[in-house]
């Protein structure tokens, strides 16, 4: 039996600086590379969770999409759990306009508590978080600022939104939040757009689609396909703002997060280090959305004329997962966004003045994903070095691919890259046993599960069972994680940007539960400080507006850091 | 062939000039009174077999004619109709018979001989129905489908070129002669397959056998295949010219960019200005961003004048990439004039005139961009909904 080492610290700090959170090249330096080891400890660990797709012989395209998982603490113990979207029983054929439901507890969502000796349970039933429908995505957020995180759970033909009750349970508030949406919902952000301190909810819908029987693919016995985008007219996602009083409005179209796409993968980060937070929305065939906050609560699509909605040669592709995070050490977010075999995986370099820069090829990434499918995605620095890596879900969306692309896998083993300072590596051949494993990888969450100073992995694969990545990664380096608490930002203070400087250099990190492929990782902020001991000073610019430096502050430990109460700089909350 | 659908040749009913009697002009006077009346009968009787035929009924339609040939004996149109329908009912012998009486006494009676030529075909006497055929095609008006039975004729008595010559007559008098389009690709598609036994007969384990999988695999896109013929042809002759360039052409069909680069670099040995070999070069360099490499193989590639409106494009982005923006505005025009349909030309142009700080230019390219997706995306769900219904 492996079991994680909890080793919790929390500390409140918060010391008010005023300070400028300026672009800076980081000076960090580039370590000797160390032996990645990631070792899969899911029955170990007493998580047994199968995802039901249901695939049928009419091959409907939902049965090949899901499903996402979230690492959150929704007990304050200081564990992260884990919440995993499961499907529903389809018919074969299904009738159009049918809403499929868990025909039983096979197809339940499911809560699985960590314990204190780091195994986990199932909570399900005693959460309440069954759920109904064909689940796809998870996004977590304490959307009522009580202190405990709630769910939002989507789904084809109605989401589900969970208020966490603070006693281990969950209670739907669905229909009184008016969240409940409809459609294809897919991937889903919590994040605060105008900055009222109350987390907003962005919700993707993938297309418009119902149960129609459409033969894709050749009429042959064997070779019937699912469905490509193309044969699907795009739909507008739902934006719901968070009006204070557990009650939601949909706000799409009046802030300007509307436009028609093919949404799947969802991440914020203000990458024009305005103060605002921005959306990136990854789109299947169809061009990328980059959803400009234009500070007065109206966002601009501005993906084209920024570069970074199609490819290099002007070429959509199937986008799925995203994120948005400075690998760069620059102080610029940049996007990764993954996609189909034959597109390599799409690297948007930031270039600071509201541009990007398409740099699958110069970053590494193209040559090593030109044969691979992508789904979840996360930068995390696996080896503390300081330098965020890259760990991808992989696999197919068609279990037909091979009959014409012979060198292309439905199933696929996770990739690994290693971010050298300079560009990306792929080390999966080196990270141990569970990097051979062909699965049909979708979502992906990433967080240190045992609290150890490394970032360990969930995975689902489609109609297959759920994986737990321990990193066992072993380096001298020194990492420092920080658990922030908003009191006037929103409490989960998503949206967040943290700057840390060490005598190697600096990094930064926005807070958030998003990014990835319909999943949603822990919100603690992860850094590797590489050999140094100290973090010389920490600046944390909050939602609110307010900066806070905290100076000398030592590695190895999860850093609990308050928002600090008024301040110079203080301006009334909306 | 098809026996069911045969081609009626339009009634002729004048036959009085073909009978000419010296008997004395009230016996001649009776005698014209007599075929008149005849000619009347038969007439009805041919009006009535045609209405039989049309509904299958050719046990009535028989009837018919035997007593059109009892009212008016040797009637050539009777004959001749005759002989058709009994084709009709796989009775060669017979209708032969009929269709040759016909003949023997007009040789050029209208579309006779095609349709003996049909009655010996099916009957397996292909020798026969070629001659017929032959002398069908040497009147003025032949019967349309003639040249097209003659070239299977032709083909089942082993005369491929022959066949293969007149079926291409075929198509040039009607391109969009789907039969005959079928027909001469199965022919070539057949020649193909026999002159492959006849390698592997020779030695199967030839470089040419090889070489040739090699083609057949790649056009089946069966790549990982085709790579291992075409790796056996180069065992068997290590010097061979062009069979790099074809596993680096398969390499990359299959996005294996690495293993493309390094066959297309032999061939590059082979050949340093090959057009297609620096083409495939510099769309892989491209891809890769490595874009002055790039530029070095287009550029060897464009003395060709290729006509291939992706190379401006593959030049555009070159130009583009190395802020030679002058020459990436001038490809990426060329790109769209030779492909107005292409969106992404529009896209790389859009950032080529930012660059040149022209906002207005590029707002234009990328509207035209958009408006050129939404055009594509349209297509695609009209082309799913048009499959979608021909396939229910």
């Amino acid at each position: 039996m492996v079991a994680f080492k909890a080793a919790v610290l929390m500390v409140s700090a918060s010391v008010v600086v005023p300070s400028v959170v300026c672009q800076q090249r980081s000076t960090v330096v580039p370590a000797q590379p160390v032996q990645p080891k990631f070792t899969e400890i899911t029955s170990a660990l007493g998580v047994r969770f199968q995802y039901r797709a249901s695939h049928t012989f009419r091959k409907y395209l939902i049965e090949t999409m899901g499903s996402g998982v979230a690492l959150f603490d929704y007990d304050n113990d200081g564990r992260l759990d884990i919440f995993a979207v499961n499907g529903a029983l389809l018919n074969d054929p299904t009738p159009r306009g049918s809403i499929p439901q868990k025909a039983g507890p096979e197809y339940w969502n499911r809560l699985f508590h960590q314990k204190p000796e780091g195994t986990f349970e199932d909570v399900t039933e005693k959460a309440g978080l069954q759920g109904i429908g064909y689940g796809m995505g998870v996004a977590v957020g304490d959307y009522d600022n009580d202190g405990y995180e709630d769910l939002y759970v989507t789904a084809y033909g109605g989401n589900r939104l969970y208020h966490n009750n603070g006693n281990g349970t969950f209670t739907d508030v669905t229909d009184r939040a008016s969240v409940g949406g409809g459609g294809w919902s897919t991937g889903a952000a919590w994040v605060d757009l105008d900055n009222d301190g109350l987390l907003d909810i962005v919700v993707l819908r993938y297309m418009q689609w119902d149960f129609e029987d459409i033969w894709c693919g050749e009429r042959k016995e064997g070779s019937r396909a699912y469905c490509t985008p193309d044969v699907f007219h795009p739909i507008s996602p739902l934006v719901y703002h968070n009006d204070g009083n557990g009650h939601f409005t949909e706000v799409s179209q009046k802030i300007g997060i509307a436009q028609a796409g093919k949404g799947l993968g969802i991440a914020i980060a203000d990458y024009d280090r305005d103060g605002h937070i921005d959306v990136f929305v990854a789109n299947d065939s169809v061009p990328e959305f980059l959803y400009h906050n234009r500070g007065n609560g109206i966002f601009e699509e501005v993906a084209l004329p920024s570069g970074v909605a199609v490819d290099g040669e002007g070429r959509s592709f199937a986008g799925m997962g995203v994120d948005f995070t400075d690998y760069r050490n620059d102080g610029l977010p940049s996007l990764l966004i993954t996609d189909l075999a034959t597109q390599v995986y799409a690297v948007y370099q930031n270039n600071g003045d509201g541009s990007f820069t398409y740099e699958s090829y110069p970053s590494g990434i193209g040559r090593m994903t030109m044969t691979h499918s992508g789904w979840g995605v996360r930068f995390f620095d696996y080896d503390n070095d300081g330098w965020k890596d890259l760990l991808i879900a992989q696999g197919h969306d068609l279990d037909t691919i091979q009959l014409t692309f012979p060198n292309i896998r439905y199933r696929e083993p996770m990739l690994l890259a290693r971010n050298t300072g300079k560009g990306f590596v792929d080390v999966s051949g080196d990270a141990g046993p569970v990097f051979q494993e062909p699965w049909v990888g979708r979502g992906l969450a990433i967080g240190d599960i045992d609290n150890d100073g490394r970032m360990d992995a969930v995975v689902t694969t489609n109609d297959g069972p759920l994986h737990i990545l321990h990193n066992d990664t072993t380096s001298p380096n020194h990492w420092l994680t920080l658990k922030l608490v908003g009191h006037r930002s929103n409490r989960d203070a998503i949206g967040a940007l943290v700057k840390i400087v060490t005598a190697q250099g600096v990094q930064f990190a926005t807070v958030t539960t998003a990014s990835s492929y319909l999943s949603s990782s822990d919100k603690r902020v992860h850094f590797g400080l590489g050999l140094d001991s100290t973090a010389k000073t920490i600046e944390i610019r909050w939602p609110s507006g307010t900066r806070q430096i905290l100076e000398n502050i030592r590695a190895d430990q999860i850093l609990q850091v308050d928002e600090p109460s008024a301040t110079a700089n203080e301006r009334p909350r909306n | 062939m098809q026996m069911g659908s045969r081609p009626y040749p339009s009634p002729a009913l004048s036959f009085h000039a073909r009978y000419r009697c010296t008997l004395a002009v009230i016996i001649g006077a009776l005698a014209i009174v007599s075929v008149a009346w005849a000619q009347g009968g038969v007439g009805t009787l041919l009006e009535r077999a045609r209405d039989a035929e049309k509904i299958n009924d050719y046990a009535t339609a028989t009837r018919v004619y035997e007593q059109a040939l009892v009212l008016s004996p040797g009637n050539l149109e009777v004959l001749k109709r005759f002989g058709v329908l009994e084709q009709t009912e796989l009775k060669f012998d017979s209708s032969i018979s009929h269709l040759q009486q016909v003949l023997a006494r007009e040789s050029q009676y209208s579309e006779v001989n095609f349709f003996l030529g049909m009655s010996y075909f099916g009957k397996g006497e292909s020798q026969l129905a070629i001659q017929s055929f032959e002398l069908e095609l040497e009147n003025a008006k032949p019967h349309p489908r003639c040249r097209y039975y003659l070239a299977l004729a032709l083909q089942s008595t082993g005369r491929l070129q022959d066949a293969i010559s007149q079926l291409n007559q075929t198509i040039a008098n009607n391109p969009n002669d789907a039969d005959a389009l079928y027909e001469l690709a199965r022919m070539h598609k057949n020649a193909s397959l026999q002159a492959i036994e006849r390698l592997k007969t020779i030695d199967p384990d030839s470089f040419q056998l090889h070489a040739l999988m090699g083609e057949v695999y790649a056009e089946e896109k069966r790549y990982l295949e085709a790579i291992r013929e075409y790796r056996s042809a180069l065992d068997k002759r290590p010097n061979a010219q062009g069979i790099h360039f074809s596993i680096g052409v398969a390499y990359w069909a299959q996005r294996q960019p690495a293993d493309a680069q390094k066959e297309l670099s032999l061939a590059l040995k082979e050949n340093p200005g090959d057009a297609m070999t620096n083409l495939y070069l510099g769309d892989i360099a491209v891809q890769e961003q490595r874009f002055q490499e790039a530029l070095t193989y287009l550029l060897v590639a464009q003395k060709a004048h290729l006509e291939v409106p992706q190379m401006h494009v593959l030049l555009g982005n070159c130009y583009q990439a190395l802020h030679d923006l002058e020459n990436a505005k001038a490809e990426l025009l060329a790109a769209i004039h030779a492909d107005p349909g292409a969106a992404p030309p529009h896209y790389l142009l859009a950032q080529v005139y930012r660059e040149l700080s022209n906002p207005e230019a590029s707002a234009r390219e990328l509207n035209e961009y958009q408006s050129l997706l939404k055009s594509d995306a349209d297509k695609a769900f009209e082309s799913r909904n048009n499959s979608y219904r021909d396939s229910k």
